[in-house]
C-alpha cells in the first residue's frame, strides 16, 4: 500500500541524496581540478585518466558499486552506491571546468600575487576559488540537471531487486504502476514533484548563481560577443523579489557565525596538516585492508561462476544489439533535431524554445521506464519492449544533439548571415554551403554526447522484470544491459559483471578513440576562429 | 538613383525606446560616390544595412530607382568591415557563391575573372585563414563586383586593414569603379574623415545619437587627390568642426 504521506517524505530523501553527491562533486572537483591546474605532474595523471572516466557509461559500473558497497556496509551500501553513482556523473565535468579555469587565469595576475608576496591560504581564497566560480557554477547547473538522470535510474533500479531498496521518488513512482491495479494518482503526482524540483532548482537556484557567477570573469575585450555554449541560459526574467531574497540569504550565511566556524576549521587544518594528512591516511589503509579482507570472504562459488565468459557468442551477439539500438537512437535525434534547431534557431521566440526544451531535457528519463513498461512492454511483449528501449534511449540522448545543434547555428556570425541575405544566398545553398558546415563541429560534438547518453540509458532500457518475467524474452533481442543486470541480479554472478562492463567499456572507448575521434578531428576544418 | 527620405530607426530594448536615426534624407546619383560619416554608434551602419535591404526603417521610406526597399536588391552589393567570408570555402568558392545563388551559368569564370582583376588568381584554392587582411578584402571586393552591381555599399571597408594595405585598396576600388561601366555609383560609411575627402565627391555627415544629418558637403576637386593639398585640408578641417 502506498500513501499521499510517502510523498514528501520520499522526495526529500531523493533531494537528500542529490545534495549530498553534488557536495561531494564540489569537493572532489575543486581540489583535484586546481590541483590539475596548478601542479603539471598532477596534470599529466589526472587529465587523461578524467578523460576516459568521462566517456564510459556510468550505469554500467553501477551494479559492480552495489555490489561492492553492499558487501562493504551492508544496507545502508544501496545509499552510498546511489549517491557514489550520482557523484561519478556529476565530478568529472565539474572538475574540467575548474582546470580549465585555473588554467586561464591572466599570467600577469599570478605574478601580481608573487610581487606582493600574498600567501597560499588567501591567494586559494581570494583567487584560485573565485577563478573557477564561473566555470564551476556553470557545469554544475550542468550535472545537477545530469544528476537526476541517475538519481531515478538507480532508484528505478532497486525497484526490481528484492534485496536493494532506495526508497525515493523514483522508485515510489515504479512501485505505483506496478501494484494491480496501477496507482496512476500517485504516478502522475511523483512525475508532479519530480517535475517541481527539476525546474525549481534549475529556475530558482542556477539560473541566478549563473548570472552572478559572471562577476568573477576574466574580460579579455570590452565588445565580445558572448559566446553560446551548451545549456546557454535564455533571458528569461525572474521576479525581482525573488532574487533579491536570495541575495539576501547569500549574505546573511556570510555573515553568520558559520563562516567564522568554517575559516577557524579551515585555520586549524593548516596549522595541522601534518598530523591530519597522517590520520587521513590511516583512515584510509584501515578502510582498504576491510574492503579488501570483505571483498575476498564475500568470494561464492556463484559470484566466480563466469557464465557469460563461456559464451562468447551471445555476448557477442547482444553487443551488436546494443550497438544497434544506440546507433538507431543517433539517427532518430539528429533526423529531428537538425531541421527543428534550423528552424527555431534563427526565430524570435528562441529564448522561450530555449527554456521550454531546457526544461524537458532535464526531465529525468528512468521515470517514463515504468510507464512505458506498463503501457507499452507488457501489451506488445517483444516488439513493445524494442520500441520502448528506444524510447526510453532516444530520451537519454535527443536533446544533447538538439542543443549542440543550435549552439552551432547561433554560433554562426552574424556578418556571415547578412552577407548571405545581401547576396540572396538562401534554399539548399545556403544549407549546403554555410549552415550544415558552420554547424557540423556542434553538430559531432552532439552526437558524441548523445552516444554517451544513449548508452547509459540503454543499461536501464534492456532490462524489465515484472514479477516474475524478465523482458527481453528473447535471447536473441538481448543487449548488453541485459547481460549485465541478469549477471547482477539474477545470478550473483560478480566475474561476469565484471567481464560485460570490461567488454561495455571496451567497446565504447574503442569507437570513440576511433571513429568520433576521426569524425571530431575533421569537424574542426569548419570551426569559426 | 537611390533616395533616403525621412528615414527614422528606433530599438526597442528592455521596453524603452532606443532612437538611432532621426529623419535622415538625402539623395545619391549615377556615377556619385558619396560618403556617410559620423561619431561612432551613430546609426550610420544602420542605415547601410536598411538601403542593403537587411533591415526596415522604423518610418521613412527608401528607393531604389523608384522602387521601395524591402528586402535585398538584387543590383545592390555590399563590402563588409570584417570581410564577412565563409571560414570553409576556397576563395574561388567565395566569389562563385552569390552568383550561384543568382542561377549564373558560367559563375566559375566570371569568378576567375575577377580574381584575376584584384590580383589574386593564384590563391583561387586558398582558404580565408591561409590569406592576410588585404588579401581578404580584395576577396570581398571581388565577390561584390563580380555580381554586377549597378551599386556598392561598402561598411567600413578599410577600417581593419593597416594603413598602407587601406591606402594601395582605397585607389584600387577608384579604379576598378572607373573601369567597370555597370558599377554606377558607391555608398560608404566610414569613420575615417580623411578617407572620406580622398575618394568621395559628396559627404554626408551625421550627427551624435539620435543621428540627423548636419551637412551634405560636397567635395569638388579632380581625381586622383592629394593629400597635402591645401583644398584637402580645408574640406578636412570642416568636417572635423562639424562633429566636435
Amino acid at each position: 500500500m502506498l500513501f499521499y504521506l510517502q510523498l514528501p517524505i520520499y522526495a526529500l530523501l531523493s533531494l537528500l541524496r542529490m545534495t549530498l553527491a553534488y557536495l561531494i562533486s564540489v569537493l572532489f572537483s575543486l581540489s583535484v581540478g586546481i590541483m590539475a591546474g596548478k601542479y603539471e605532474k598532477a596534470e599529466h595523471i589526472i587529465i587523461p585518466l578524467l578523460d576516459i572516466l568521462q566517456s564510459i557509461p556510468i550505469l554500467g559500473f553501477f551494479p559492480i558499486a552495489i555490489i561492492f558497497f553492499m558487501n562493504l556496509f551492508g544496507y545502508i551500501g544501496a545509499e552510498i552506491s546511489s549517491i557514489f553513482l550520482i557523484f561519478t556523473s556529476q565530478a568529472w565535468n565539474m572538475t574540467f571546468g575548474v582546470y580549465e579555469a585555473v588554467k586561464l587565469i591572466p599570467r600577469d595576475v599570478d605574478e601580481m600575487a608573487r610581487v606582493y608576496g600574498i600567501g597560499k591560504l588567501l591567494y586559494l581564497r581570494k583567487i584560485l576559488i573565485p577563478a573557477t566560480m564561473t566555470k564551476l557554477i556553470y557545469n554544475s547547473a550542468m550535472s545537477w540537471g545530469g544528476g537526476w538522470f541517475f538519481l531515478y535510474a538507480s532508484e528505478v533500479i532497486s525497484v526490481s531487486n528484492a534485496q536493494i531498496s532506495l526508497p525515493g521518488l523514483g522508485s515510489l513512482l515504479a512501485l505505483s504502476l506496478m501494484e494491480t491495479p496501477p496507482r496512476v494518482d500517485m504516478a502522475v503526482l511523483s512525475v508532479v514533484v519530480i517535475m517541481f524540483l527539476v525546474s525549481f532548482t534549475y529556475l530558482f537556484i542556477w539560473r541566478p548563481l549563473i548570472e552572478w557567477s559572471e562577476n568573477f570573469k576574466y574580460e579579455y575585450s570590452a565588445g565580445e560577443r558572448k559566446r553560446i555554449r551548451l545549456f546557454e541560459i535564455p533571458r528569461v526574467k525572474i521576479p525581482p523579489f525573488l532574487y533579491r531574497s536570495f541575495f539576501r540569504t547569500l549574505k546573511y550565511v556570510r555573515r553568520s557565525p558559520i563562516r567564522d566556524i568554517m575559516m577557524k576549521t579551515g585555520g586549524f587544518i593548516g596549522r595541522k596538516a601534518r598530523s591530519m594528512r597522517i590520520a587521513f591516511t590511516l583512515l584510509l589503509a584501515i578502510f582498504v585492508v576491510y574492503a579488501a579482507v570483505k571483498t575476498v570472504l564475500s568470494i561464492t562459488p556463484e559470484s566466480i561462476s563466469s557464465e557469460y565468459i563461456r559464451e562468447p557468442f551471445l555476448v557477442l551477439m547482444a553487443s551488436l544489439n546494443s550497438i544497434r539500438r544506440v546507433i538507431t537512437v543517433l539517427l532518430i535525434s539528429l533526423s529531428w533535431a537538425l531541421p527543428i534547431s534550423i528552424l527555431v534557431g534563427r526565430g524570435k521566440h528562441w529564448n522561450e524554445f530555449m527554456l521550454i526544451f531546457e526544461i524537458a531535457a532535464s526531465f529525468p528519463v528512468p521515470v517514463l521506464w515504468p510507464f512505458l513498461v506498463r503501457y507499452i512492454v507488457l501489451p506488445l511483449g517483444e516488439w513493445g519492449f524494442e520500441v520502448a528501449a528506444i524510447v526510453l534511449a532516444l530520451f537519454g540522448a535527443q536533446f544533447y544533439v538538439l542543443f549542440n545543434s543550435l549552439a552551432g547555428l547561433r554560433s554562426i556570425s552574424s556578418d556571415l548571415e547578412e552577407m548571405r541575405r545581401v547576396f540572396l544566398v538562401k534554399g539548399p545553398l545556403y544549407l549546403r554551403k554555410i549552415l550544415i558546415p558552420g554547424m557540423f563541429p556542434s553538430i559531432v560534438t552532439g552526437l558524441i554526447t548523445a552516444w554517451g547518453g544513449a548508452w547509459n540509458a540503454l543499461i536501464v532500457a534492456e532490462y524489465i522484470k515484472v514479477g516474475e518475467e524478465i523482458f527481453p524474452r528473447r535471447k536473441d533481442q538481448y543487449g548488453l544491459g541485459t547481460l549485465l543486470s541478469i549477471a547482477a541480479w539474477e545470478k550473483g554472478d560478480v566475474s561476469s559483471v565484471i567481464f560485460i562492463t570490461a567488454v561495455l567499456s571496451l567497446i565504447i572507448i574503442t569507437i570513440n578513440r576511433t571513429f568520433w575521434r576521426f569524425l571530431y578531428n575533421y569537424s574542426t576544418k569548419f570551426k569559426v576562429e | 538613383m537611390l533616395e533616403v527620405e525621412g528615414v527614422s530607426k528606433y530599438f526597442i530594448s528592455d521596453g524603452s525606446k532606443l532612437e538611432v536615426i532621426r529623419e535622415i534624407s538625402f539623395s545619391l546619383r549615377e556615377g556619385e560616390f558619396v560618403s556617410i560619416v559620423g561619431p561612432s554608434g551613430c546609426g550610420k551602419s544602420t542605415l547601410l544595412r536598411m538601403i542593403a535591404g537587411i533591415e526596415r526603417p522604423s518610418s521613412g521610406r527608401i528607393t531604389f530607382y523608384g522602387k521601395e526597399i524591402s528586402s535585398p536588391d538584387p543590383r545592390i552589393s555590399m563590402i563588409f568591415q570584417s570581410f564577412a567570408l565563409v571560414p570553409w570555402l576556397k576563395v574561388i568558392e567565395q566569389v562563385e557563391l552569390p552568383l550561384r545563388a543568382r542561377g549564373v551559368e558560367n559563375a566559375k569564370e566570371i569568378a576567375r575573372k575577377w580574381l584575376n582583376l584584384v590580383g589574386l588568381s593564384e590563391f583561387e584554392e586558398f582558404l580565408p585563414k591561409e590569406l592576410s587582411g588585404g588579401m581578404r578584402q580584395r576577396v570581398g571586393i571581388a565577390r561584390a563586383l563580380a555580381v554586377e552591381p549597378s551599386l556598392l555599399l561598402m561598411d567600413e571597408p578599410f577600417s581593419s586593414l593597416d594603413e598602407l594595405t587601406a591606402e594601395t585598396l582605397r585607389h584600387e576600388i577608384i579604379e576598378l569603379w572607373k573601369s567597370t561601366p555597370s558599377l554606377k555609383s558607391i555608398l560608404m560609411v566610414t569613420h575615417n574623415i580623411e578617407e572620406a575627402v580622398l575618394m568621395s565627391d559628396r559627404i554626408v555627415v551625421l550627427s551624435r545619437r539620435p543621428s540627423v544629418v548636419l551637412k551634405i558637403v560636397n567635395i569638388d576637386m579632380p581625381r586622383p587627390r592629394n593629400r597635402r593639398d591645401e583644398k584637402f585640408y580645408d574640406e578636412v578641417d570642416e568636417i572635423y568642426s562639424l562633429l566636435s
